[in-house]
C-alpha cells in the first residue's frame, strides 16, 4: 500500500473487477465492492458533511449529519451515508431537497446545547462545526432556551481539557481510545442530553495517545494544554515534516505562529502513522525553546563561557590536529547523531571517517544491537508488518519505545487478521494480543530461541505443553515432521532490546538463528532513537560506510573522502572504554549525551573525567554537553531542514518551520567549517548540496533527494528505490478535497486547502537523469538485486565473546540477588521532556516492580521505599508489585534521574539517585542487584 | 366477556407465584406436551395461532422465530424492560405468574433449539424481581429448567438479568448491548433482525413478556384455537392497562378486535366511565409513544390493523384516557419530558430535539409561549420525523426518536387552540385542576 511506488495501472484493474456501479447525484459513479457510501462519493468529488464519520475508525452513524436519500426497496430513505456500504445500481441523492431538510435539523439541533463561544474557542476558524454549519447549516438560530450548563474546562487528564459544553457526543475520542490506542479510559456517562465524556474517578485520560482525541475533536471541547489561546487558526503558518522523536518517523505538520512553534498535526497517510501521533511527538515541541544553549561555549578556568563560533571552531581544530598527529584512527571518538538528519550526519560521517580516518564512532549509545545487522536484516515496513500473517515481537514494549507502531498493531491485530507472538521476558501493551507468549528470563533468550528451532526438544523455555509448542513452530514456520518449512514467507520479526541490563549479543545472536532457519522473514529492527537509521545508513557506525555497506566495500568513498579508518570500528561500549582508560584525545557529541543516556553510568563518567578535550554539538545543555569543553549551539526540531531515515528505511523530508534560536546552526554546516579549518574542502554551501551528495554517492539513497522529495511533500520513499518502479507524485491541488474532518485544523492554516493526502496526489515520474548512474558506483540503476548492501554473511561476528555462544551461560543469582530487567519507558528524563513545561511532570521516580512472591520474601509493599544495590553502588526506588513478573527478577526503568525541572518549585539540579545505570555494568552479560529496605542493613530471606 | 383468560387467570390468587399454586392449576402442562411434541410442531402451533409480538411493534411471533439464522450457537431473550409510562402489562405477569412466564420461554427455547435463555427484567420491578428469581429457582428443583427438563434430552438454562434503569433497553439492540455489560446504545441497522446478529453476535430472538406467557396456553390448546378469538391477524386475547381519567383503571384481559375502546372505557365491566361523567377529550391507544385518538375513534375495535389504519398503534397495549379537564399541553409536556429523560444520547436528533422540544413545551404550559412556537415545534418535530407521518419515518438509529413527535404533533393538530389560550391567557387554564402539580415538577 505504499503511496510513492505504485503501479497505477494495476490498481485501475483491480478497481474494474469489484467496481459497484452507483448513481451519484444523477452521476454515474464507480465504487469499490464494500466501500462506505460517504468514501465513494468522497473519491468521486462528492462531500457530504460528517461528524462522527472517521476514516481510520469503525462507522458508528451517531451524528447523523451525513444522512442522504437512498434508494431502496421502499422508495428513496434517509440513510447514514457513513455507515452504509455502496451496493450495485444504488441510487443517491445527496443534496435533494429531503436530504438538505435532514443535514440543516441535525446541525440546527448539534447548535441548541453548543455554547457558539467560537469567538474565544481554539477550535475557532478551524472547526468542522463552524465550518459545516456555514455550508450546511440553516442561516439563523430558533433557540431561545437555557443551554445546559457544566463546569469547565475540566482536566481530562494531564494534558488535556475538556469542555463538555461544546461536546457534540460525536464519539470520536471515546471510540479512538478503545478502538485505536486501546486506553479505554474515556468513555460516555449520564444520558440524553446531558450525556459526558468522563474518565473513571480513580484514573485520568494518561493515555499516551491523548493528543490524538483534541486533533479528531469536530469542535472545541478537547483541547490541548500546550496550545490552548496560544493562537489563532488564520495565524498560523505550517510545514510538512516528519516526527524525529522515535525511529517510526510519523508524518506531521509543524504549526507556528508568530515566528513561535505552537503546535503539531499528525498527516493522514497509511503508510506511517494513519494521522495518529503519540503525546510526546505532538507535544515535544515545547522543548524547542526551554533550556536551549544559544551561542557557542567554552570552558575557562572551569567554567562554560560564551564564546564566538570562530574561536570555538578554531579551538576545536587545534584538538584535533594535535590528535590526528598522534594517529586519528584512535583518537578521536564521534558519538550520536541520532537527533541529526541525513544530510548533518553523512557530513560528520565524512569528516569523522573520510578525514579523521576514525575508526571510534558509533550513532547508538550502547542501547541497540550490532550496526551492521541491524542493517543486513531483510527490512520490513509497517504496512507489510501490520499486514504480515504473524508478527514476533523479540523487543521491548514498543507502547513504551515506538508508540505508533504499537498504535498500527493494535488496531489490527484487534481485527484478528494477524497472530502474535512474544518473546520477551516481561508483560507489555500488547501481550493481552499474543497467540503465543514467552518470558525468557534474563540471559535465556538464546536458547529459547534455539528450542523453538530444534524440533527434538519438548519444552521450550519455560514452556511445556506440547500443542501450544507446536502451535508456536507452526506459526513461526518451523518445520516438524513432514510439515513443509515455509521458510518464514509472510511473518515479520520486530527485533530490539526488551532488557537493556542483558548485553546485546543475546538478541544479536537470534536474530541471526532466525534470519538463518527462515530466509524469507522479514525484521523491523527497533532501534528506538530518532534518526538512528538515518545515522545508520550514512555510516556513524562501525564498520559501516554511508549506503548500508561494509567499510572493505568503501573503495569508492576512499577515493572520493581521501581516507577511511584503517582498523576495524568499535561501539561506544568500547569507545567509552578506551576513554575511560585515557586512550583517546578527543571525544565530540553529535548530539548524544552518555552521562543521561548510556547503560554503565560508572562508564561514562570516567570516560568523561579522563577524555581530555569533549566537543559537544548540543541543542540543550544536558547532562554531557554541560561536563564538555567545548558546546556548540545546534538547531533542533522545527528549525532544522533535510532528511530521516526511519525504522522501516523510510526517507522523508524534515522541513524548517522557524529559525534556530540566537546562534545555533545546523551540524552539517559545522562538519563543513571544521573540515575547512583542517584544509579539506566538502564543497558544501547549502543544505541541497549536501543532499545532492547523498543522492549522486550513496547508491542506496539513489534518486532520493531533497529536491526530488520537495516536488512531493508526501510519506517519502522507502531505500532502495527501484528506478523501474518509481512514480513519485506531485502535489495536485485539485484532487485533493477539502475534508476538515480528517485532517481537522491544517486546512484552515493554508489557504483553505488539504493537505497532501495519501492517494491524492498525482503520480508523475523521477526525472530520468537524477537516476543516472555516477562514474565509480557499482551496481546498475534497474538491478533489484541488493547484493551490494551488506548482507548477514558479511556481519562482523561477535568480538567480545570469542568463544561463541556457549559463554553466554546465565551466571546464577544468588538467594539474596534478583536479576535486573531495565527497560525503556515513553516519559524518561531526557532533555526532551524535561524541558516542555506541560510534560515535565511526568516523568516519573525510579520504580522497582517486584512479583508479589518477591516482595514478601523482602518483607516490602507497594509504594515503600527501597535502595537498590550493585557494584557498590546505591539508589533509591519506590516498590510496585506487579503480578505477571515471575520471582528472581526485578524491573528498573532507564533515565530516571530526578528530573531537573526547571518548571516547579521542586528543582532537584543534578539528583540522580534514582538512576538505575548506577548498577550496571558494560562488561557483564547480566546484571543481579539487592535489595536492601530502609534502615536496616540486609534483610535475609527466610 | 371472555370465557377463560389465558395469561391472567391466576392472577387474582395471593399465592399465584408460588410452584405449588402454578401446579395446582394446570402448571406446566403445557410444557410437558410441547416436549411430547417435535421443535416443528410446536412452532407451527406458534405459527397458526397467529401469535402477534405483545412488546408493541406486534410482529408475528412465529416469523420471527422462522428467521433465526441457524448457527451452532443461539440465544432466546425475554424482554421484560416495561418501563413506559401507563404501561404495565407485563409488571403484572411477572409478579403474580412468574411460573407461566417461564414456562412458555422453556417452550420457546425447546421450540427454536435454544439452550441460553435470558429474562432482562426492568431493575425497578424490585417484588417482581423477587418472585421471578424465586419461581427460577423453584422451576430448576422441580426440572422445568435446566438439564434434561422433565426426563426428555432437552436442556435450557435460564438468567434473569435485571436491568439498570434505562427506559431505550427496552428497545432489543439496546437490551442486547445492556446484557453484554455494554451501555444500553441501540445497534445501527443493518442487521435488521437480532436473529441474523443478536447477543455477542450470535442469532437471538427476542420476545414479550406477555408473548411467552401466552406460550404454554397455544399449546395445551392448539394454536387454531387460539386463532380462533380475536379476527383476522389480530388474534387471541390481550392485556390491556387502562389509565387516566378513568372510573376503574387497570388491566383487562380481552379477546382481540371484539371489543372497541368505547367498550374499554365506558364499560361499567371494564373502565366504567369517564371520573366525574365528564367528556372524554382524547386517548392514547397504546402507550405514549402513539399518537393520540379523540372521540371518533371511540368505535373503533381493539384491532392492531384497524388501530393502524386510522393513524396510530395498538403498540403496548397500554390506554390512557384524558377527559375534558386535562390540559393536553401538559400531557404532551409530560410525555415529552419523559422521552427527554431517557434519550440514550446516540443520535443528534433525538438527543438534541427531545430537550428542546421538552423546553418549549415547558415554556408554553407555564404562560411564556409564542404563537410563532407552535410552527417550532412541528419543524422540530420534522428535523426527527421527516413529515411527522404515521408510520414515521426516521433520522434516528431507533424508533424513540420518532415516538416523540407522536404526542405533540397529536395535541398541536387537534388541539391548538388551547395552545393559543396558554400563549395569550400566559398561563395554563387548567391549573387549578392538576393533580400533581408539585410533584410534576
Amino acid at each position: 500500500m505504499t503511496d510513492t511506488i505504485n503501479n497505477p495501472s494495476q490498481a485501475e484493474n483491480e478497481e474494474a473487477d469489484n467496481a459497484v456501479n452507483v448513481l451519484l447525484d444523477g452521476v454515474a459513479i464507480k465504487a469499490h465492492e464494500g466501500e462506505l457510501l460517504i468514501e465513494a462519493a468522497e473519491r468521486n468529488g462528492v462531500f457530504i458533511p460528517r461528524f462522527c464519520y472517521h476514516p481510520h475508525m469503525k462507522p458508528v452513524g451517531v451524528c447523523r449529519m451525513c444522512l442522504v436519500e437512498v434508494s431502496g426497496p421502499r422508495g428513496f430513505t434517509l440513510q447514514p451515508a457513513c455507515y452504509l456500504k455502496v451496493q450495485e445500481n444504488m441510487e443517491v441523492m445527496t443534496s435533494s431537497h429531503k436530504a438538505k431538510r435532514a443535514q440543516e435539523g441535525v446541525l440546527e439541533l448539534l447548535l441548541v446545547n453548543h455554547p457558539l463561544d467560537c469567538p474565544v474557542c481554539d477550535k475557532g476558524g478551524e472547526c468542522p462545526l463552524q465550518d459545516q454549519t456555514m455550508s450546511y447549516g440553516p442561516g439563523e438560530s430558533r433557540f431561545i432556551e437555557e443551554k445546559r450548563h457544566f463546569d469547565k474546562p475540566i482536566e481530562l487528564g494531564p494534558l488535556t481539557y475538556l469542555d463538555r459544553e461544546r461536546c457534540i457526543q460525536c464519539s470520536r475520542c471515546t471510540r479512538f481510545a478503545a478502538e485505536v490506542a486501546g486506553d479505554p479510559q474515556i468513555d460516555f456517562a449520564g444520558r440524553g442530553d446531558m450525556t459526558i465524556v468522563a474518565t473513571s474517578p480513580t484514573r485520568p485520560f494518561d493515555s499516551y495517545f491523548s493528543g490524538n482525541t483534541v486533533q479528531i475533536c469536530p469542535v472545541g471541547a478537547l483541547t490541548a494544554k500546550a496550545y490552548r489561546f496560544k493562537s489563532r487558526p488564520w495565524d498560523l503558518e505550517q510545514a510538512e515534516t516528519t516526527c524525529t522523536l522515535c525511529s517510526v518517523g510519523c508524518r506531521e505538520v509543524a504549526q507556528s505562529s508568530a515566528g513561535e512553534l505552537v503546535r503539531y498535526l499528525g498527516v493522514d497517510n497509511l503508510a506511517v502513522n494513519q494521522s495518529w501521533l503519540c503525546d510526546k511527538g505532538r507535544y515535544g515541541f515545547e522543548a524547542v525553546t526551554n533550556g536551549r544553549v544559544l551561542t557557542p561555549l567554552a570552558r575557562h578556568e572551569g567554567v562554560l563561557e560564551e564564546v564566538r563560533w570562530a574561536d570555538a571552531l578554531a579551538d576545536i581544530a587545534a584538538g584535533i590536529r594535535s590528535a590526528l598527529a598522534k594517529g586519528g584512527n584512535d583518537q578521536i571518538a564521534v558519538l550520536g547523531g541520532a537527533k541529526f538528519v541525513n544530510e548533518d550526519n553523512y557530513a560528520w560521517a565524512r569528516l569523522a571517517k573520510g578525514v579523521f580516518g576514525s575508526e571510534l564512532v558509533d550513532a547508538q549509545s550502547g542501547d541497540g544491537f550490532n550496526a551492521e545487522l541491524a542493517l543486513a536484516l531483510p527490512r520490513a515496513t509497517i504496512e507489510e508488518t501490520v499486514n504480515a500473517k504473524t508478527v514476533v515481537l523479540i523487543s521491548g514494549d514498543l507502547k513504551e519505545e515506538l508508540p505508533v507502531l504499537y498504535l498500527r498493531l493494535y488496531q489490527d491485530l484487534a481485527k484478528g487478521m494477524t497472530n502474535l507472538v512474544e518473546i520477551s521476558p516481561t508483560v507489555t501493551s500488547l501481550s493481552g494480543s499474543a497467540k503465543i507468549k514467552l518470558s525468557p528470563r534474563p540471559g535465556e533468550l538464546f536458547s529459547v530461541i534455539e528450542d523453538i528451532f530444534d524440533t527434538s526438544k519438548k519444552a521450550v523455555g519455560a514452556l511445556k505443553d506440547e500443542s501450544t509448542i507446536s502451535a508456536l513452530r507452526q506459526l513461526l514456520d518451523v518445520s516438524e515432521g513432514d510439515v513443509p518449512n515455509g521458510e518464514g514467507e509472510g511473518t515479520v520479526f520486530i527485533v530490539g532490546r526488551a532488557n537493556l541490563a542483558e548485553a546485546p549479543i543475546y538478541i544479536e545472536e537470534s536474530v541471526k538463528l532466525i534470519a538463518s532457519k527462515l530466509p524469507k522473514a522479514k525484521f523491523l529492527p527497533a532501534l528506538r532513537r530518532g534518526n538512528i537509521f538515518g545515522a545508520l545508513d550514512m555510516g556513524l557506525a562501525p564498520n559501516l560506510l554511508p549506503g548500508r555497506i561494509n567499510s572493505d566495500k568503501g573503495d569508492f568513498f576512499r577515493r572520493t573522502w581521501g581516507t577511511l579508518p584503517a582498523a576495524p570500528g568499535l561501539g561506544t561500549p568500547e569507545i567509552l572504554a578506551k576513554c575511560a582508560e585515557g586512550e583517546v584525545s578527543v571525544l565530540i557529541l553529535l548530539g548524544s549525551d552518555p552521562l543521561s543516556d548510556f547503560f554503565d553510568q560508572e562508564l561514562a563518567e570516567k570516560a568523561f573525567e579522563n577524555t581530555p578535550f569533549i566537543v559537544a554539538l548540543a541543542s540543550h545543555l544536558d547532562p554531557s554537553a554541560a561536563s564538555a569543553d567545548i558546546v556548540l549551539p545546534v538547531s533542533y526540531m522545527g528549525e532544522t531542514a533535510g532528511t530521516v531515515t526511519n525504522l522501516e528505511g523510510r526517507v522523508s523530508v524534515v522541513s524548517q518551520k522557524v529559525t534556530p534560536p540566537a546562534l545555533a546552526r545546523q551540524p552539517w554546516a559545522i562538519a563543513t567549517d571544521i573540515a575547512r579549518l583542517l584544509e579539506e574542502d566538502f564543497g558544501f554551501r547549502t543544505l541541497e548540496q549536501v543532499s545532492q551528495e547523498i543522492s549522486d554517492t550513496v547508491f542506496l539513497y539513489r534518486g532520493v533527494s531533497l529536491a526530488s522529495f520537495r516536488r512531493y511533500a508526501g510519506n517519502g520513499a522507502v531505500v532502495p528505490v527501484k528506478a523501474a518502479e518509481v512514480k513519485i507524485g506531485s502535489l495536485s491541488k485539485s484532487s485533493a478535497i477539502f475534508d476538515p474532518i480528517a485532517t481537522p485544523g491544517i486546512a484552515s492554516a493554508e489557504e483553505q486547502g488539504a493537505p497532501i493526502k495519501t492517494g491524492s496526489a498525482k503520480p508523475v515520474e523521477f526525472e530520468e537523469d537524477s537516476l543516472k548512474e555516477t562514474a565509480g558506483l557499482p551496481g546498475d540503476n534497474s538491478s533489484k538485486d541488493n547484493s551490494y548492501f551488506i548482507s548477514l554473511a558479511d556481519v562482523t561476528p561477535n568480538s567480545r565473546h570469542a568463544g561463541g555462544l556457549e559463554v553466554i551461560a546465565e551466571p546464577k543469582a544468588d538467594k539474596y540477588g534478583l536479576r535486573l530487567i531495565l527497560q525503556r519507558d515513553l516519559y524518561d528524563a531526557g532533555s526532551t521532556l524535561t524541558n516542555c513545561p506541560t510534560m515535565a511532570p511526568l516523568v516519573g521516580e525510579q520504580e522497582i516492580s517486584l512479583s508479589p512472591s518477591e516482595a514478601g520474601n523482602f518483607g516490602l509493599q507497594s509504594g515503600s521505599s527501597v535502595n537498590v544495590t550493585a557494584k557498590s553502588q546505591k539508589i533509591e526506588a519506590k516498590v510496585k508489585i506487579d503480578d505477571t513478573l515471575p520471582a528472581g527478577v526485578a524491573v528498573l526503568k532507564a533515565n530516571k534521574n530526578k528530573v531537573r525541572d526547571i518548571f516547579s518549585a521542586e528543582a532537584v539540579a543534578g539528583d540522580i539517585s534514582g538512576r538505575a545505570e548506577l548498577l550496571l555494568d558494560a562488561s557483564s552479560l547480566v546484571t543481579d542487584i539487592r535489595l536492601e529496605t530502609k534502615n536496616e542493613k540486609k534483610k535475609e530471606l527466610g | 366477556m371472555l370465557n377463560e383468560p389465558i395469561v391472567t387467570k391466576r392472577v387474582e390468587l395471593d399465592d399465584s407465584h408460588t410452584l405449588q399454586r402454578y401446579l395446582a392449576t394446570g402448571g406446566y402442562e403445557g410444557l410437558k406436551k410441547a416436549l411430547s411434541m417435535t421443535r416443528e410442531q410446536v412452532r407451527e402451533e406458534v405459527t397458526k395461532a397467529s401469535l402477534l409480538g405483545r412488546g408493541g411493534a406486534g410482529f408475528p411471533a412465529g416469523r420471527k422465530w422462522s428467521m433465526l439464522r441457524q448457527a451452532p450457537v443461539s440465544y432466546l431473550v425475554v424482554n421484560g424492560d416495561e418501563s413506559e409510562p401507563a404501561t404495565f402489562k407485563d409488571h403484572l405477569l411477572v409478579e403474580r405468574d412468574p411460573h407461566q412466564l417461564i414456562e412458555g420461554t422453556v417452550i420457546a427455547a425447546y421450540a427454536l433449539g435454544v439452550t441460553q435463555a435470558f429474562i432482562f427484567i426492568r431493575g425497578e420491578f424490585a417484588l417482581g424481581i423477587e418472585r421471578l428469581t424465586a419461581a427460577c429457582n423453584e422451576a430448576y428443583g422441580h426440572n422445568a429448567v435446566g438439564k434434561n427438563i422433565f426426563g426428555s434430552d432437552f436442556s435450557v438454562d435460564l438468567v434473569i438479568h435485571p436491568g439498570a434503569g434505562a427506559y431505550i433497553c427496552g428497545e432489543e439492540t439496546s437490551l442486547i448491548e445492556s446484557l453484554e455489560g455494554n451501555r444500553g446504545f441501540p445497534r445501527i441497522k443493518p442487521p435488521f433482525f437480532p436473529a441474523v446478529t443478536g447477543l455477542y453476535g450470535e442469532p437471538t430472538v427476542v420476545n414479550n413478556v406477555e408473548t411467552m406467557s401466552n406460550l404454554p396456553w397455544i399449546v395445551l390448546n392448539g394454536g387454531d384455537a387460539f386463532a380462533a378469538l380475536g379476527q383476522g391477524s389480530s388474534a387471541g386475547t390481550r392485556l390491556f392497562a387502562l389509565s387516566g381519567r378513568v372510573k376503574n383503571p387497570g388491566w383487562y384481559e380481552l379477546e382481540m378486535s371484539k371489543t372497541t375502546f368505547r367498550d374499554l372505557i365506558y364499560d361499567k365491566n371494564l373502565g366504567g366511565g369517564i371520573i366525574g361523567d365528564k367528556k372524554i377529550k382524547a386517548f392514547i391507544p397504546g402507550g405514549v409513544s402513539a399518537p393520540w385518538f379523540f372521540e371518533e375513534h371511540l368505535d373503533l375495535g381493539l384491532d392492531q390493523d384497524a388501530v393502524a389504519k386510522a393513524g396510530s398503534m395498538l403498540g403496548s397495549g397500554s390506554v390512557v384516557v384524558m377527559d375534558e379537564t386535562t390540559c393536553p399541553v401538559r400531557a404532551s409536556w409530560r410525555i415529552t419530558r419523559f422521552f427527554h429523560r431517557e434519550s440514550c444520547g446516540q443520535c443528534t436528533p433525538c438527543r438534541e430535539g427531545s430537550g428542546w422540544l421538552e423546553k418549549i413545551m415547558r415554556r408554553i404550559e407555564e404562560g411564556s409561549g409564542r404563537p410563532e412556537d407552535l410552527d417550532l415545534l412541528m419543524d422540530v418535530c420534522d428535523s426527527i420525523a421527516p413529515g411527522v407521518t404515521w408510520p414515521p419515518q426516521q433520522t434516528t438509529i431507533c424508533v424513540l426518536g420518532p415516538s416523540i413527535p407522536s404526542s405533540i404533533a397529536s395535541a398541536i393538530r387537534h388541539c391548538r387552540d388551547e395552545f393559543l389560550e396558554h400563549i395569550t391567557l400566559g398561563h395554563c387554564p387548567y391549573e387549578k385542576d392538576h393533580i400533581l402539580t408539585g410533584a410534576a415538577r
